[in-house]
């Protein structure tokens, strides 16, 4: 049971206001993109550089943001670790969020951003990893949770090409 | 008569290979990306709120 509902908009929006370094990949980025699936959580690759670190653990304070633990501590995260290319699997008052150093492949996000797209919602404008990129990233991964969605991507893209 | 064109229909939309409809692919993208996240915010809700209405019941045994 999620204590936290997903408040997809308000994650983003927070982010974006702390002028954080992100892309958004996984779920959302595929409904951003176009595709019907659903998700419950929120992934972003975020950029590592210290300064954008400060920024980032601002807009996590923000969002009260604490790793998803099962024995129910609360563990905040840190710059340090941050800076690592790990996941950071946290839960948020905006629900799941999930911090990638890096993803499927070792990309990060000076290499992610040359296929991420700009998308506008509303106020703000975020970077989003585009389709072909994300069903590369999936592809790569080969988890059952990620061929399931495949088609779905897979088609989405040919739909956006006709 | 109109189960068969309703067939038909279903046929068209949903692809043989990957059984992926394409009917709801047309219609996000049909969409501005602000409204395709309000349409997944929408879905995530609406499976909460169900889950929160309706508690899980046991199921008797031999039932």
């Amino acid at each position: 049971m999620l204590r936290q509902p997903p408040k997809f908009r308000e994650a983003l929006e927070a982010l974006a206001r702390h002028r954080v370094d992100f892309i958004v990949v996984g779920g959302v980025a595929a409904v951003l993109g176009g595709a019907p699936i659903s998700t419950f959580d929120l992934d972003i690759v975020h950029d590592r550089a210290s300064a954008n670190v400060a920024r980032l653990l601002g807009a996590l304070a923000d969002l009260d943001a604490r790793y998803r633990d099962l024995t129910g501590r609360v563990l905040r995260p840190e710059g340090s670790a941050l800076q690592g290319e790990g996941h950071h699997l946290l839960l948020t008052r905006c629900g799941p969020l999930d911090v990638l150093g890096r993803i499927a492949g070792g990309r990060g996000y000076q290499e992610l951003l040359p296929e991420s797209v700009i998308q506008p919602l509303g106020e703000i404008a975020i970077h989003v990893l585009g389709l072909e990129a994300l069903i590369r990233s999936k592809a790569e991964t080969n988890r059952d949770k990620d061929r399931a969605v495949l088609a779905i991507l897979r088609r989405t893209l040919e739909e956006r090409g006709t | 008569m109109s189960s068969s064109l309703d067939a038909s229909s279903e046929m068209r939309a949903i692809d043989a290979d990957d059984g992926v409809d394409v009917t709801l692919i047309r219609w996000m993208l049909s969409l501005s990306p602000a409204e395709r996240l309000a349409v997944l915010q929408g879905f995530t809700d609406s499976v909460l709120e169900l889950t929160h209405a309706s508690p899980t019941t046991e199921v008797p045994r031999g039932a």
